[in-house]
């Protein structure tokens, strides 16, 4: 009774377990190439144009934008400045269908191209942004 | 959305035809399986629903394969246990799902409970400190099972703190590597590490002091992409093990063993070489569950898994066993590359490099790829403290999956 029963039993789990393995790495085939075209749409990026020499962002630093984020010197920061001209959460970047950036009402505010930004600033490629002494374009 | 459904059915049936077979590994039809059956299916209906309900944005791969993993380990370890004890009960089998149900239960409250991961990036004292309390502790209260000194026994229950410790280095390791980082920072980690590495070598679990070893190396690499640090890093490995290789008695003897088994195969020896029987008595398809002599290895429920698997379901139900973990690891480098913050894609490297080391540590040494170190197969074997550990490392991969 157990040699058939097993025999029997072991192909046919073999083979579930192979198909569901089949069909994870469809699915991440499937996703894969969804994430890819995501991915060309938008890839913009901050680099850091110009910075102090003391503090803890180098030049020529990139920042990939793949989500909202938040730019400031508290540490819970996506993009953490540690200098003193820059607010605990001075700006954010919104990534919809468009990149906005919004200043988050900081001390010595948030330059678009050379304007001080006081609503929702759509940005695009080649935009410089400044922030305390750091000045970011966009990529 | 579909195929995801299909994948969740195809594990129900798989679930259903592992158990069914397990009724007609005794003389007489045994219902009992059917009883694990149900509950399982249960709780994964459960907590996916769950899953896909509250949390629909993170990786539900690392959930369904996990639990994939679980249910053929609660399979193999019922079925051993059918002939290690006296089968009234299938003790280990229903320790083991409890287990599993405390190990879902844990990866939902990190799920529910847990905060932003960057949050939580600027305690690495704290971690390093009960990281290092954890391991310091078998050392003092620790009891000797199985030759390693690596148990702690309160009462009936005893469990492995350096499973835990695990947890907690890697929290360490990326809090400290996910700054910008100097010289000196390194040096300080290269010290605790070096600490924790010592106290595993003490104790005589050297599975782990590998597993660490590879973490940190990983974890160093991809934080600084230097490759002069990995090239260190195996050259200090390579003397650590030289030394020890002279110095502990304990390791002398694994390599010896290692080396010709054969020759020790009434004793020290006996564990490998019933090990590389029952891969081999598996061949292609195996002999099928209830057919074959797993039980003949000693320790075959935990340590050993994964020579029960080969012998019963073959080379090819091994492979896919090896594939699913694959996957596993792979899904969990996926969620590092898409996470928001270095802390966060630290945390998930060192997450997908501690599941896949500790599956090439066993199953190279089951299969005397690599000198033998007691270590448990993630999900698979039998252990209360590596499940818990995986299901909370689980938990916060999902989590930092989700956060993109």
């Amino acid at each position: 009774m157990v040699r058939y029963v097993s025999t029997a039993l072991k192909f046919i789990i073999i083979a579930i377990i192979y198909v569901i393995i089949f069909r994870i790495i469809r699915l991440m085939y499937i996703d894969l190439k969804r994430k890819g075209r995501l991915k060309e749409d938008m890839d913009l990026a901050l680099e850091v144009l110009d910075a102090p020499e003391d503090i803890n962002i180098s030049r020529g630093s990139v920042y990939p934008i793949r989500d909202s984020i938040t730019i400031g010197r508290k540490e819970d920061n996506s993009i953490v400045i540690e200098d003193a001209y820059v607010s605990n959460y001075h700006a954010k970047i919104i990534l919809e269908d468009d990149i906005y950036i919004k200043d988050l009402d900081s001390t010595n505010g948030t330059y678009v191209n050379g304007k001080r930004i006081d609503r929702l600033t759509k940005i695009s490629e080649g935009d410089l942004i400044e922030i305390g002494r750091i000045t970011f374009k966009v990529i | 959305m579909e195929l995801e459904k299909k994948v969740l059915h195809s594990i129900y049936f798989v679930t259903f035809f592992l158990f069914f077979n397990l009724c007609f590994i005794t003389e007489k039809i045994d219902l009992v399986p059917l009883i694990f059956c149900l509950s399982s299916i249960i709780l994964i209906a459960y907590s996916n629903f769950i899953i896909r309900k509250f949390y629909p944005r993170g990786d539900k791969f690392l959930f369904l394969i996990s639990v994939l993993l679980c249910q053929i380990g609660i399979v193999m370890i019922y079925r051993l246990d059918i002939k290690t004890k006296n089968f009234e009960i299938p003790r280990y089998a229903l320790k083991q799902m409890t287990w599993f149900t405390i190990g879902i239960t844990i990866f939902m409250i990190i799920l529910f409970i847990a905060p932003k991961m960057i949050r939580i990036s600027r305690y690495k004292y704290v971690y390093i400190f009960i990281a290092l309390s954890l391991l310091m502790s078998t050392l003092f209260i620790g009891k000797e099972i199985k030759g390693s000194k690596n148990w702690i026994v309160i009462g009936a229950f005893s469990f492995q703190p350096s499973e835990i410790a695990k947890f907690f280095i890697i929290l360490y390791l990326a809090s400290a590597l996910s700054k910008q980082i100097n010289k000196r920072d390194i040096i300080e980690t290269v010290v605790f590490t070096f600490f924790a590495i010592g106290f595993l070598v003490l104790e005589k679990d050297l599975g782990a002091a590998l597993i660490f070893f590879g973490i940190y190396l990983v974890m160093l690499y991809i934080a600084t992409s230097d490759a002069k640090y990995v090239g260190l890093g195996l050259l200090a490995f390579s003397l650590g093990g030289l030394l020890s290789y002279f110095i502990f008695n304990h390791v002398r003897i694994r390599v010896q063993i290692w080396l010709n088994p054969w020759k020790y195969k009434l004793d020290k020896g006996y564990q490998i070489c019933q090990s590389l029987f029952a891969i081999a008595s598996g061949g292609l398809f195996g002999r099928g569950l209830g057919l074959g002599y797993p039980y003949l290895i000693p320790l075959a429920i935990n340590d050993f898994i994964f020579s029960a698997i080969a012998e019963e379901f073959g080379l090819i139900g091994a492979s896919a066993l090896i594939i699913l973990y694959f996957l596993l690891v792979y899904r969990g480098l996926r969620t590092a590359i898409y996470s928001k913050d270095n802390f966060s894609q630290l945390v998930a490297v060192g997450i997908s490099s501690m599941l896949a080391f500790q599956v090439f540590v066993v199953i190279g040494g089951v299969t005397k790829m690599i000198p033998m170190t007691g270590i448990t197969l993630p999900f698979v074997s039998y252990g209360g403290s590596s499940m818990l550990l995986n299901f909370l490392s689980l938990g916060v991969l999902y989590k930092i999956s989700e956060g993109r």
